[in-house]
């Protein structure tokens, strides 16, 4: 192979070399270039866009959005240290924070929801005995004077706590014992007891201002936040020792997440530092530490500019990618480096030749070595995830510029600004002379099982972590053991390692919930996370459920202006088009027995442990329906009876409310009723807005909307699961059958803005019902990681065999390597099951980490390659000699690689000390599993070497 | 979450804005001035424009279906909620004003049905009384519940029936809520636009919607800037186009923090009176800038008639059962 590959490997150098400065410029040229692109990197850390579109979970959520809209919530807590929120200094702060906050950029200001918005009544009666619907707060705030103010707050206190629907949104009861006080019952129902013992025997602690922004701040994050901070600290500086100040919601956490990169970029100076210090302690010449960095630096340039030329849409993992070719490209750039001092001792005077010598014997090991890289890279490129996807292409961009960067252009500098050498370059260093004698004697002498031992102790615990028994177990029951539904679940979801949770909780996949920085400065708790963990313990529920209900049937057209003649006579009957002015109304939500099937859904929705609450229109119809079926003169809330779709059966058992006392034997049309309240609603809402549940042109499609109160992605998917199957269950009741719900396969669907659209594909199984909203989303995830957690490395290790089999002409040495590679992965799957064992969420077998594990493979390949080829060479040179061969391969190349690991762990450390979750958890895995290939490849490798005596080693001496 | 606020807001004002039209009177304890003479300021200039467009002039006013002749309301939603072929909302509808009860105690009292569509018969009526401290109370007929339901007034931010209208720029506001100023007299330059509708967006009543009205162009008017003294309000002040002549308000166009948020324009027409500014508002059509929801209300001169020979217990709740009965 190198008798066929060195004369291209000559002219490579020479024309190099002849063209010398031609190639400095251009490489320089374009690197400025590049720089000029860095500034338009898409930073847009869109989770939305993560997922392929086709799936029927990302496109529910996808036509949830673009049809009913709240994309982006936030959410602001005020806890009170001391006292009731019915305090008139508070309601006035929230009041002002209210306004304030409703004009932040890109507030929604129409979906902003609080005590003090306008949307705040009392429901209740006047003195008169009509229906009253006064705001809870007045428009101007409160007044000055204090007898009105105090008569206010009364007021305010007695609306809010009158309000079933919208108290348990905004209003949070503490008991004296600092204990949640919940206005609902273990059913999820509403009870006189329960909501007296919230407000007699607790407190009023906290209340909430949730808002809504438009998409534009994604493309504005860093703005955005710092006007976020700049309120709160405003009111945090005047109330902050009377009140607690939480936020959360989705913007703020992608925002923060940016801004998290920004406010650590110092971290990438330190990387650059350790890695400087290593070159220095290697070369002990400046140039010779400078012109690496430059090389890899110039690399770095070309792929962040990329990344700005192409406007390809990032996520903050994106990261780690300058810090793996740091990593990497230092690698190359010692090897090249070391190549030219060697070359230069030996001919001082001749720096051409040095560097013609340099290139000349690292450009195939590099380019071979690059190879294995980009196999990790070219594998996850194939998976249908964007962020997997812009890891692949700008990974495959990077690294390749690296063979110009590095082994090229490295040399040539040299040339021109050479190192004044020494004699201490030729001389190996004492500590890789001590690796090489103490590697030696351990795998040489009795005590040579020790790494075998620690080896198979790493894959057992990695198994027992990773629950592989228990997952080979279940898929051996068979027919019979499927009556177990977690034995079901494992055989249909092929999860041999049950023990590494796969499904994601998106929080803590962005941010830790504690940080080594943070703690090494005092505080290391991450307030994004311990402010929603507040939010979870006191509001409904953090993350939601959108379920699309859509009719079988359809609807026909509306007519047009043909369908009636001059004198206005019809000339296009009903069968053909829909006349809303004359025809009898359509759709599925004109239908009371659909309307009834959804509120009963609805109803076990609330009931649901993971459900802590739920919205619809059918809530607008409930509660319409009570507010005008109370006898006049009567409170509403005294009649909660009502508070239900007006079905015959609920007619009939409620008669005093429905009679008319002029015909005692008359009861209203069900259906009648329900037109009339549609009518209503829409023509007394502000144009669009009763868009955000019913599709108002159509009256044949809405959303129900239910608000998920865990995050655990255990209970996540259960809570799916459930969903789904009380959808099966009662697919054939009443109503229910006139009905589908989410999106379905092979549907068309529009995205983006440009009328694009895609086809979705059936990616759950039995045609399930897909769910939109951050639950739909977590589930899609789930499924995504499901499909690719052995798809994606068996992919790179078929890749990466192939490859050494080339590389060596020996099935027997890739065999081996990628054995080495399994023990690798084995490991890094213990350490998810590990992960998921202490319900440590950020760094689980979910989506992101399993990016490392390809990422990891590709790379850890090379340690291995590296001490095959050396053996090899060694073996010639000792003319058989094992244990010389082994001493000198482990003090060159062995010492080689632990000075690559050094500088690749000098990289990512840093990285790992942000608040954020995925470039920790993606660092960790890709750390451990190439600090235990260098292990396997120092220690086990060679003992394996020598047992199995592979001929492309040995062939020599036989 | 917010939607759950939506929701509950959607229904209180289901409740408390499903009242039709009240167009034609409002007279709040204010009666008629005479004909201005003289140079006017501001104020003086707003309580002749409060008067013409809240129907002082007139003892009573109906707008009645004719042939097939009927007001028609017409809501558009946000512009980026506007998906292909989606149709506006259109409510037509009858009302009946009485500006001059007889009864000393009241004030006023309008009534409207709701003549199609699925809320067909709804009738609302709205009693104002003589004392400015007792609030109005409003009356639904609901004809598929057979039921009367009594609501208090609404507030002066509510919008009205669906539109980018509130109940304040229509009806509840007065003249002392904001401070007048008279910026210039001018001439009126413009045609006053419509909604323009869609091919897909047509039907059998926007057809008939007007054009865009160009006969008020030339016409003298004052330039007004009012504005309000609410704190906190939606809007800092507007600008309206004043007729000289009939006191008819062509153009108002509202400013918060010096950014233009709303015009609101008005087709006041003849209704061949002595009184030059007895008029009736042709057509309505409301925009508001960021969101491009816009709002027309059309009203056929063949459904006006006024002055009728009515008696005040025609405004009753047993009108509205009447004619709302299924």
């Amino acid at each position: 192979m190198g008798k066929e590959k060195a004369p291209v490997a000559d002219r490579y150098a020479r024309f190099m070399l002849r063209h010398r400065w031609a190639v400095i410029f251009g490489i320089f040229a374009f690197a400025i270039a590049g720089a000029f692109y860095i500034k338009d990197v898409n930073l847009r850390n869109d989770p939305d866009s993560l997922l392929p579109l086709t799936n029927r979970y990302i496109a529910t959520n996808l036509y949830a959005e673009r049809q009913y809209g709240m994309g982006n919530i936030m959410v602001w807590g005020f806890k009170l240290r001391q006292g009731d929120i019915f305090q008139p200094w508070f309601v006035q702060m929230l009041d002002d924070f209210y306004k304030d906050a409703s004009k932040l950029a890109f507030a929604n200001e129409e979906n902003f929801i609080g005590l003090p918005s306008s949307r705040m009544r009392h429901l209740g009666l006047s003195k008169d005995g009509g229906l009253d619907f006064k705001r809870l707060i007045p428009a101007s705030g409160l007044s000055a004077d204090a007898k009105v103010r105090e008569q206010q707050i009364r007021f305010l206190k007695q609306g809010i706590q009158t309000h079933p629907v919208l108290e348990p949104l905004l209003v949070y009861y503490e008991d004296a014992q600092g204990n949640k006080c919940n206005l609902v019952d273990k059913n999820g129902v509403l009870s006189n007891q329960s909501v007296a013992h919230a407000h007699e025997e607790c407190t009023a602690r906290a209340t909430f201002i949730i808002g809504d922004f438009s998409n534009g701040l994604k493309n504005h994050y860093l703005d955005w936040i710092k006007s976020v901070h700049e309120l709160q600290a405003r009111y945090e500086q005047r109330y902050g020792d009377r009140v607690e100040f939480i936020v959360s919601g989705e913007p703020y956490f992608l925002a923060a997440m940016v801004e998290e990169i920004r406010d650590k970029a110092w971290l990438f100076g330190i990387s650059l530092l350790i890695v400087l210090l290593v070159l220095w302690y290697e070369f002990q010449h400046w140039n010779c530490s400078v012109f690496p960095l430059l090389g890899v630096g110039i690399t770095i340039v070309l792929t962040l500019g990329l990344m700005g030329f192409t406007q390809f849409k990032l996520t903050t993992m994106m990261v780690l990618t300058p810090m793996l070719l740091l990593a990497i490209g230092i690698g190359h750039a010692m090897q090249v480096t070391r190549r030219f001092t060697q070359e230069l001792q030996r001919n001082p005077h001749d720096v051409d030749q040095a560097a013609y010598e340099a290139i000349r014997h690292t450009i195939v090991p590099a380019s071979l070595s690059i190879g294995t890289d980009l196999h990790g890279f070219f594998a996850i490129s194939f998976v249908d995830i964007s962020f997997y996807k812009a890891y692949a292409y700008f990974g495959i961009f990077g690294m390749s510029t690296l063979i110009l960067t590095t082994t090229t252009l490295i040399p040539l500098l040299m040339t021109i600004v050479p190192p004044k050498l020494g004699s201490r370059e030729a001389r190996e260093k004492p500590w890789e002379t001590s690796l090489g004698s103490a590697v030696t004697a351990l795998l040489t002498g009795k005590w040579k099982w020790i790494p075998l031992a620690l080896v198979a102790a790493v894959v057992w615990a990695s198994a027992h972590y990773a629950e592989l028994g228990r997952g080979v177990s279940a898929l051996l029951a068979g027919e019979e053991g499927r009556s177990d539904p977690e034995v079901a679940r494992i055989q249909d979801e092929f999860d041999i390692m049950p023990g590494a949770e796969k499904g994601i909780n998106y929080p803590r996949a962005a941010f830790k919930d504690h940080y080594l920085l943070g703690e090494l400065f005092g505080n290391g708790e991450v307030q994004e996370i311990s402010d929603l963990d507040k939010f979870s313990q006191m509001m409904p529920g953090a993350i939601t459920a959108n379920m699309i209900i859509r009719s079988k049937a359809g609807v026909l057209p509306p007519c047009g202006s043909d369908a009636r003649d001059e004198e206005d006579n019809r000339i296009i009957g009903p069968d053909k088009c829909y006349d809303d002015m004359e025809d009898p109304p359509q759709g599925i939500y004109n239908d009371v027995s659909v309307l009834k099937a959804l509120s009963d859904f609805e109803d076990w929705l609330r009931k649901y442990p993971h459900v802590g609450y739920s919205t619809s229109y059918i809530q607008f119809l409930k509660t319409i329906n009570m507010m005008l079926n109370t006898p006049a003169g009567e409170a509403p809330m005294k009649h909660m009876n009502l508070f239900a779709v007006p079905t015959h059966k609920h007619m009939m058992a409620n008669r005093y409310a429905y009679a008319d006392q002029e015909d005692p034997d008359y009861l209203p049309d069900p259906t009648e009723i329900v037109q009339l309240y549609n009518a209503m609603l829409v023509s007394s809402s502000g144009p669009g807005e009763l868009d955000s549940f019913v599709n108002t042109s159509t009256w044949d499609e809405g959303v129900i909307i239910s608000f998920i109160n865990t995050m655990d992605p255990v209970e996540t998917h259960q809570t799916v699961v459930d969903i789904q199957n009380y959808l099966q269950q009662h697919a054939n009741d009443p109503g229910m059958d006139k009905v589908i719900v989410g999106i379905q396969a092979g549907e068309k669907i529009p995205v983006g803005t440009g009328g694009k659209s895609i086809i979705t594909e059936e990616s759950i199984p039995d045609a399930k019902a897909a769910i939109g909203g951050f639950l739909g989303i977590t589930e899609a995830t789930r499924d995504v990681a499901f499909a690719e957690w052995l798809h994606a490395p068996a992919m790179t290790s078929m890749t990466v065999f192939a490859m050494t089999a080339i590389m060596f002409r020996s099935w027997y040495i890739a065999f081996l390597l990628i054995s080495l590679c399994f023990i690798t992965l084995m490991t890094q799957y213990g350490l998810a099951g590990y992960m998921t064992s202490i319900k440590e969420w950020s760094a689980n077998l979910a989506f992101h980490v399993q990016v490392a594990l390809s990422i990891a493979m590709g790379l850890g390949i090379d340690y291995g390659v590296y001490m095959v080829s050396r053996l090899r060479e060694e073996m010639q040179v000792t003319k058989g000699e094992w244990r010389q061969a082994l001493q000198n391969t482990v003090q060159s190349t062995g010492a080689a690689v632990v000075i690559s690991v050094v500088v690749l762990l000098g990289s990512v450390i840093p990285l790992m000390n942000t608040k954020l979750a995925n470039t920790w958890s993606v660092s960790l895995y890709v750390a451990e599993a190439l600090i235990l290939d260098v292990l396997l490849a120092l220690l086990f490798l060679p003992l394996v070497v020598r047992w199995l005596k592979p001929k492309y080693i040995f062939a020599e001496k036989s | 979450m917010a939607l759950a606020g939506k929701l509950l807001y959607m229904i209180i004002r289901t409740l408390c804005v499903s009242i039709l039209l009240l167009f034609f009177s409002q007279a709040w304890a204010l009666k008629a001035p005479p004909y201005p003479q003289g140079e006017l300021n501001g104020q003086q200039i707003a309580e002749q424009v409060y008067a013409v467009s809240h129907g002082l002039l007139v003892r009573n006013a109906v707008s009645k279906q004719h042939g097939k002749d009927i007001a028609v309301l017409v809501n558009r939603a946000p512009l980026e909620r506007r998906k292909n072929g989606r149709r506006p909302i259109v409510n037509t509808f009858e009302t009946y004003g009485n500006s001059h009860p007889q009864s000393p105690e009241l004030d006023s009292m309008q009534m409207a049905i709701i003549k199609s569509g699925k809320a067909k018969g709804t009738g609302i009526l709205f009693v104002s009384y003589a004392d400015e401290n007792k609030p109005g109370i409003m009356s639904v007929w609901l004809p598929a519940l057979r039921k009367i339901r009594r609501i208090n007034e609404p507030s002066y931010e509510d919008t009205w029936v669906g539109t980018n209208l509130t109940y304040g720029e229509l009806v509840l506001r007065k003249p002392e809520d904001e401070t007048h100023e008279l910026l210039r007299s001018d001439v009126f330059q413009d045609c006053l636009p419509v909604m323009t509708l869609g091919p897909k967006e047509v039907s059998r009543y926007t057809r008939k919607l007007p054009d865009s009205q160009c006969g008020h162009k030339g016409k003298a008017v004052y330039v007004v800037k009012s504005t309000t003294k609410f704190k906190n309000w939606w809007y800092d002040y507007h600008i309206s186009e004043i007729d000289k002549k009939t006191f008819a308000i062509y153009r108002t166009v509202y400013y918060k923090a010096g950014k233009k948020i709303k015009t609101i324009v008005i087709d006041w027409q003849s209704l061949d009176q002595e009184d030059p500014r007895i008029q009736y508002p042709r057509y309505i059509y409301a925009i508001t800038h960021d969101s491009g929801v816009d709002s027309m209300v059309y009203v056929p001169r063949s459904t006006i008639q006024l002055n009728q020979d009515l008696p005040d217990a025609f405004w009753s709740e047993a009108t509205l059962k009447k004619f709302g009965k299924r």
